[in-house]
């Protein structure tokens, strides 16, 4: 399966200088199958056919392990509701953050512009192979709070 | 391995003594179904007991309670004195798989035989019990199928030891950690059966010597104050007591060669 993410473009607000900027992804449902990420700034919308990980276009990547199916009784897998004094771990599924380091593609996306737009491509592991494995993978991958654009001077 | 520590080495082909000596101790407690054994430890990480720390937050903690690292740590340790319970003389270390070379599963670790018996190392029959079905079959893997996915590289490596902020050296190194879960694909895609891959080890000892390099520039101390104190659930240590991989009795070795003892010449 690949999804294809295209955020509003936006002018950051940025200070010159910086020296790293991150792009934070939070608030991430993790309940789902294990996925990666490749994240372009300013681009034609990547060809799903003929992703490459290895694209020097890309901004950055992430990847996301995820835990596919629940495996307990019923409610197994619902977040259970913070109580006083508690100082049990949190849930295996509390929703993750991700920041991805974003800096020289930031830099290369704003160089002749002022103006930014994020396109995220996610796939799984079964690609186009999707349809044929039945439908308990669960959509859609990225499955998040949102996104921050971070720089530090 | 004999002498004070055990050091682990690079993951090696199938033949070597190192290999084979690892897969007997993994053999061994492959064939243990008591909690000594492989399918209880394995079934620690996910599932049936769910005690696996990645990308979470805690009210315990300010900083997102990054203990990725130090829990993982404590998991592999926790095997290493499994192992060696049944390793009669010197003992056996986990090989780490350097993915930033070795671009494909290890030969090690997809070879049918090894020391000429079946590999415990290939794969392993999960044998789980869970109210949704229980799982028995073997590990399967896919690497390569996910489009978007790609094992980390030197530079990445590089980028993450040249970091010397905990918390952003932590995330970088979980997010290659994630990538080649999702890259090998398969039971090792999904937190539920991760650990019961056998290559889950050598892959976890490459993110903990990651670690333990950075370690060695940085200071061993060098993590968030606030997680130090916390319990790694289920095993009776803090983040504190896995600091030093040395007070645990390891560690990352380029090689290891034994040279046996020789009878002194008489020359007077």
């Amino acid at each position: 399966m690949i999804e294809i993410y295209e955020y509003k473009a936006f002018k950051p607000k940025l200070r010159p200088g910086y020296v790293r900027a991150d792009l934070e992804i939070y608030g991430i449902d993790t309940f789902r199958q294990s996925y990666s990420g490749l994240i372009y700034f300013n681009t034609p919308r990547p060809d799903p056919k003929n992703l490459n990980p290895d694209d020097p276009a890309c901004a950055g990547q992430f990847a996301i392990f995820g835990h596919l199916e629940c495996t307990g009784d019923d409610g197994h897998c619902h977040m259970r509701a913070p109580q006083r004094f508690d100082t049990r771990r949190s849930s295996p599924l509390t929703p993750a953050f991700k920041r991805v380091e974003v800096t020289e593609g930031l830099r290369r996306a704003l160089d002749d512009t002022d103006e930014l737009a994020i396109t995220i491509v996610v796939a799984d592991e079964l690609g186009s192979k999707a349809a044929e494995e039945g439908s308990d993978y669960k959509t859609p991958l990225l499955k998040c709070k949102g996104l921050q654009l971070v720089t530090f001077a | 391995m004999a002498g004070s520590m055990r050091y682990r080495l690079r993951v090696d082909l199938p033949d070597s003594q190192e290999m084979i000596d690892f897969a007997v101790a993994m053999r061994r407690i492959q064939g243990i179904s008591d909690n000594r054994g492989y399918n209880i430890i394995a079934g620690v990480h996910g599932a049936p007991f769910w005690y696996c720390w990645h990308h979470q937050f805690s009210r315990r903690s300010d900083n997102r309670a990054q203990l990725f690292l130090p829990w993982h740590r404590a998991y592999l340790y926790y095997l290493d004195l499994a192992l060696n319970d049944f390793v009669e003389e010197g003992g056996v270390a986990q090989p780490w798989w350097d993915w930033t070379a070795i671009r494909e599963v290890p030969e090690g670790y997809e070879a049918t035989d090894i020391g000429g018996e079946e590999s415990p190392l290939r794969r392993y029959r999960m044998n789980i019990d869970l109210p949704t079905g229980d799982i028995r079959r073997f590990t399967r893997r896919r690497p390569g199928q996910n489009p978007a996915a790609r094992l980390p590289t030197e530079t990445e490596v590089a980028t993450a030891l040249n970091d010397n902020d905990w918390s952003s050296f932590s995330d970088r190194v979980q997010n290659m950690h994630d990538h080649v879960h999702g890259w090998v694909g398969g039971d090792m895609g999904d937190t539920t059966t991760a650990a019961y891959d056998p290559v889950f080890y050598a892959h976890h000892a490459m993110v903990d010597r990651i670690w333990y390099l950075w370690q060695i520039r940085n200071g061993i101390n060098t993590i968030t104050g606030s997680l130090l104190d916390i319990v790694l659930d289920p095993f009776a240590m803090t983040v504190r007591d896995v600091l030093d991989t040395r007070a645990l009795g390891y560690e990352y070795a380029d090689t290891a060669e034994q040279i046996p003892p020789v009878d002194p010449v008489p020359v007077g």
